[in-house]
């Protein structure tokens, strides 16, 4: 039996553990302060090969692969002056083919079939990507201490910066990989860019992969974005996007100053640290893509043989395929998958096993960024647009009035069929009507004229110039509400954006920012004839007159960010009482 | 007074029963949740349409005759230290930094949120604290002792002691502005706010306008209605559209109502009171009858060893004295023998020589 002392003992004993766990979380976390890593900053890397083998016996190594790159340029320039053939380029720690660097870190020192420093192990063959996962754990480690170590030393003898070599000098824990690191974007700027220093040689970057040959190709027409073969994760053979991106821009960038051409950049900040991505040059406007791609389309089913356009229950979308190339940074933003057109892949037929997404929904779907709807939806949400735009339903697309604007009715103009085939003259012929009325539609601040059939004119005469709102003439003077002016702002908005003036189809529309929920009128039913008491239990949704004034005044200022009046200064709208 | 047997028992029974009982029904946290009484009112603040501008501050102080604050309600400056209720304030605004939210600030209005099972009328022994049928949660002084049980048991800190009145000191909190409601008038703060940003209705009602406001913007919200479960579910409901605990709401009270955490230690009070006694006395009892049949039995036992002990010895001795007896009678007869014996060879020898006549 336990006399009561052991009960306390091993109550003491568990306390003082608790304490212990408590008090020492990661006592060497303070990196910022370590002698090794005084300032990291970008161009850190985490040597995780050692991943696959479990928990480690120390924390792992954060590479700073900017600081090694640096030092071996300025050792490969100093190689040059003194005539010295001893090559310090990348190969002293990538394995490289002859041609390019791996990106994949692999030694070809002690490990490879080469010996000598610089030498390349296996000339002209692929490099053993897989190398790493394939070796034994001890021998990996000792790859690396071996290597790293006999560098280090080398280097230290020539009275040179020294590389840490004991062990707690590269496995440190805690140490900040890298902050902010921006994944890197090409868009179509930087594309252009290249393809003009490629002096349009597409097949520097581009190319595809023969299955049966098993070796890399250029078709000349089917280029297409790299993400569209390199995934996040490699496939098969098919090497992951970081992978593959790292080695063919950074392999390139290396080699052309030699070619006497503007390089890219080779440090890790140069493509990752936000700094240094705005300061990359921005094309503006980037000249067209030749890819011999539309100017304009028709959004419509796979046509099986020679249907006619009849076929289809709604009438065919134009599309502008020229102007939507300006608005999006790359090709990859609606062709998410290949170049192929839409119903290549998104079929209006029955669908084979309900699990493909259907034509209608792949242009409707809102909240995905490749959709009509979806990318239009986040258009909305820009300053001009959200003040009127936080409210008004997104996912709908509002009234039955706005499908037509995409489905348009088909022209009854007849033409001879040229080059670019029927359909496309015709797309472009009924988008150009569209551009037409959109432009008539425009707001002259003098006289607004429209021409929707079924919807009245508007002329600036209609609109009232100033509203007084008195319901909280208790305690304020009667708010004086600049009404035009506020219809003039919402109508330059619309002006400036081709996609508004497409949708908003009568100027009722402009109205119905504020006149909401009530069908499109002239004279639209003003805010007290619907708000009124709060809190009705017959109507709980719909907020009381004093909330809807201050919510529909507030959210939209704070949304087209109108910094004045302050919401929480009542006098900015309402003069106070005199002897209030 | 003279207590009979049978009354007794009847007792002890009643006390037991009571215990078990008490268990199961300490006030209102049975085994079925309760989700307050039907038709009971409460409010929805949805902090992305309050503006931050303290009207509703003002309109409490107003409505319950509070003292005015040192510095005006206009004064916004005061949102810059994060306030709490006290007894002069039963509802106060705090401001709070929004990361990655538009305007980057974010409102959180503080004041009691009448839980459905509130903590401090379970914690409170004289039933000062009372939810009533309206969804207050109504205190009445006149039973008050000021134990501030209240001010402990409250998982949201908000009872407030008036430490200022030395003679009447009372617990202070918000009422939900429960002697209008009776009047049929909103509550002060409600009342004023310009955004609508408290709605007071029906909790049933705000729960299907909270979930609606989240299902037709999600983008503007967390999904999540904080108080329709915590600690049992509040009348006071709220809608964020920040994470809560980026406006200083507690995220780790669960959904258990405070009076379950406590009714199983609470429920075993009278049971320790009325029945330990009892047993610790008929424990007391049994060990003492212990004690003097063990006595009893070794002092019997002791006898009848010191008996067995002398019978035995008798026997003994008696065996002993047997056995010298024999051995002597034994000695006797060998010694005879053996001189007969000597006798009759001598007498050979001598018939040998000379017959020696027998």
């Amino acid at each position: 039996m336990k006399s009561d002392k052991s009960y306390l003992a091993w109550a003491g004993i568990f306390f003082a553990a608790g304490l212990f766990l408590l008090a020492s979380p990661r006592v060497h976390g303070n990196a910022k302060n370590h002698p090794t890593f005084p300032s990291q900053g970008f161009g850190s890397v985490e040597i995780d090969a050692m991943d696959v083998f479990g928990e480690l016996e120390r924390p792992k190594v954060v590479f700073p692969h900017d600081r090694h790159t640096l030092f071996l340029e300025k050792k490969r320039k100093e190689g040059e002056e003194k005539k010295n053939d001893v090559r310090n380029d990348c190969a002293v720690c990538h394995m490289s083919d002859g041609q390019g660097f791996s990106a994949k870190f692999t030694w070809s020192r002690n490990m490879g079939n080469a010996p000598g420093m610089g030498e390349t192990p296996n000339a002209g063959q692929t490099p053993d990507t897989n190398g790493i996962k394939n070796k034994e754990k001890k021998s990996l480690v000792d790859m690396y201490h071996a290597d790293c170590i006999a560098c280090h030393l080398e280097t230290a003898v020539e009275n040179e910066t020294k590389g840490p070599v004991t062990c707690g000098g590269c496995h440190v824990e805690n140490v900040p990989v890298q902050g902010g690191r921006e994944s890197f974007d090409f868009d179509k700027s930087l594309h252009f860019r290249h393809v003009k220093a490629n002096e349009n040689k597409c097949e520097r970057c581009h190319h595809q992969y023969d299955q049966t040959k098993k070796t890399l190709f250029y078709a000349k027409g089917k280029e297409g974005s790299c993400r569209y073969c390199h995934k996040e994760e490699k496939e098969e053979n098919r090497s992951s996007m970081r992978q593959a991106s790292h080695s063919s821009c950074v392999g390139c960038h290396i080699k052309a100053p030699s070619e006497n051409k503007v390089a890219g950049p080779i440090l890790c900040a140069g493509c990752h640290d936000p700094a240094a991505l705005e300061k990359i040059e921005k094309l503006s406007p980037v000249p067209r893509m030749e890819m011999k791609q539309p100017d304009a389309v028709f959004i419509k089913k796979k046509e099986k043989g020679n249907e006619s356009p009849k076929d289809s229950r709604m009438n065919r979308v134009p599309f502008n395929h020229k102007a939507h190339e300006q608005y999006n940074e790359s090709c990859r933003v609606c062709h998410h998958k290949d170049l192929a057109s839409c119903s290549t892949c998104h079929s209006q037929d029955a669908p084979k096993d309900g699990k493909e997404i259907r034509l209608e929904q792949a242009m409707h779907q809102a909240g995905a960024t490749q959709s009509c709807v979806g990318c239009h939806d986040s258009i909305k949400k820009r300053d001009d647009c959200a003040g009127c735009h936080w409210s008004v339903s997104t996912s709908k697309g509002g009234d039955a009035d706005s499908c037509v604007v995409c489905h348009m009715k088909p022209l009854k103009e007849s033409f001879q069929d040229e080059a670019g085939g029927y359909d496309e003259k015709m797309a472009r012929i009924m988008m150009t009507s569209r551009e037409k009325r959109n432009a008539a539609k425009r707001l002259d601040m003098g006289e607004i004229k429209i021409a929707s059939p079924g919807l009245e004119t508007i002329r600036l005469s209609d609109i009232p110039e100033r509203t007084l709102i008195d319901s909280a003439a208790d305690k304020y003077k009667p708010v004086d509400f600049p009404h035009r002016k506020i219809v003039l702002k919402l109508a330059e908005a619309v002006n400036k954006s081709p996609l508004a003036r497409s949708f908003h189809q009568g100027d009722q529309a402009l109205c119905m920012g504020c006149h909401h929920n009530s069908p499109a009128a002239k004279n639209p039913p003003g805010c007290a004839e619907c708000h009124a008491r709060p809190f009705n239990e017959k109507n709980m949704f719909r907020p009381g007159l004093k909330a809807a004034y201050h919510i529909q005044c507030m959210e939209c200022h704070k949304a087209m960010k109108i910094q004045t009046p302050v919401s929480t200064n009542c006098v900015g709208c309402h003069e106070e009482k005199v002897g209030n | 007074m003279s207590v009979s047997r049978r009354k007794f028992i009847g007792w002890m029974g009643a006390a037991g029963i009571g215990a078990t009982i008490g268990r199961s029904s300490a006030w209102g946290a049975g085994n079925t949740h309760f989700t307050g009484h039907p038709g009971s009112f409460g409010a929805l603040y949805d902090n992305t349409f309050c503006i931050g501008c303290r009207k509703c501050e003002e309109a409490c102080h107003h409505v319950n005759e509070l003292p005015e604050p040192k510095q005006p309600f206009a004064d916004l400056t005061v949102l810059k230290k994060k306030r709490r209720t006290d007894a002069k304030k039963f509802t106060v605004m705090n401001r709070y930094d929004a990361v990655g939210k538009k305007g980057g600030v974010a409102y959180r209005k503080i004041q009691c949120n009448h839980c459905l099972e509130p903590a401090c009328a379970s914690a409170c022994f004289v039933e000062a604290f009372k939810k009533s049928k309206s969804g207050a949660v109504v205190y009445d002084p006149s039973v008050c002792v000021g134990c501030r049980y209240c001010m402990v048991a409250c998982p949201f800190e908000i009872p407030a002691y008036e430490y200022d009145n030395a003679f009447s000191p009372e617990i202070k909190k918000c009422t939900m502005c429960h002697p209008r409601l009776e009047k049929g008038l909103l509550p002060g703060c409600v009342e004023i706010c310009p955004t609508q940003a408290l709605t007071f209705g029906k909790r049933d009602d705000l729960l299907k306008i909270a979930r609606n406001r989240i299902m037709k913007r999600p983008e503007r919200y967390v999904d999540h209605i904080y108080g329709e479960h915590e600690m049992g579910g509040t009348s006071w409901l709220y809608l964020s559209g920040v994470p809560f605990k980026d406006v200083g709401m507690r995220e780790d009270l669960g959904v258990v109502p405070a009076p379950k955490l406590t009714s199983g230690a609470l429920g075993a009070v009278p049971m320790v009171v009325s029945l330990w006694p009892v047993l610790l006395t008929g424990m007391y009892a049994i060990t003492k009858r212990k004690e003097k049949i063990a006595q009893r039995e070794t002092e019997a036992a002791v006898k009848e060893a010191v008996a067995l002990a002398d019978e035995a010895s008798a026997v003994k001795l008696s065996a002993a004295l047997k056995k010298a007896a024999d051995d002597t009678k034994r000695t006797v007869e060998k010694e005879v023998k053996k001189a007969i014996e000597e006798t009759r060879h001598d007498d050979a020898l001598g018939h040998m020589e000379e017959p020696v006549e027998k």
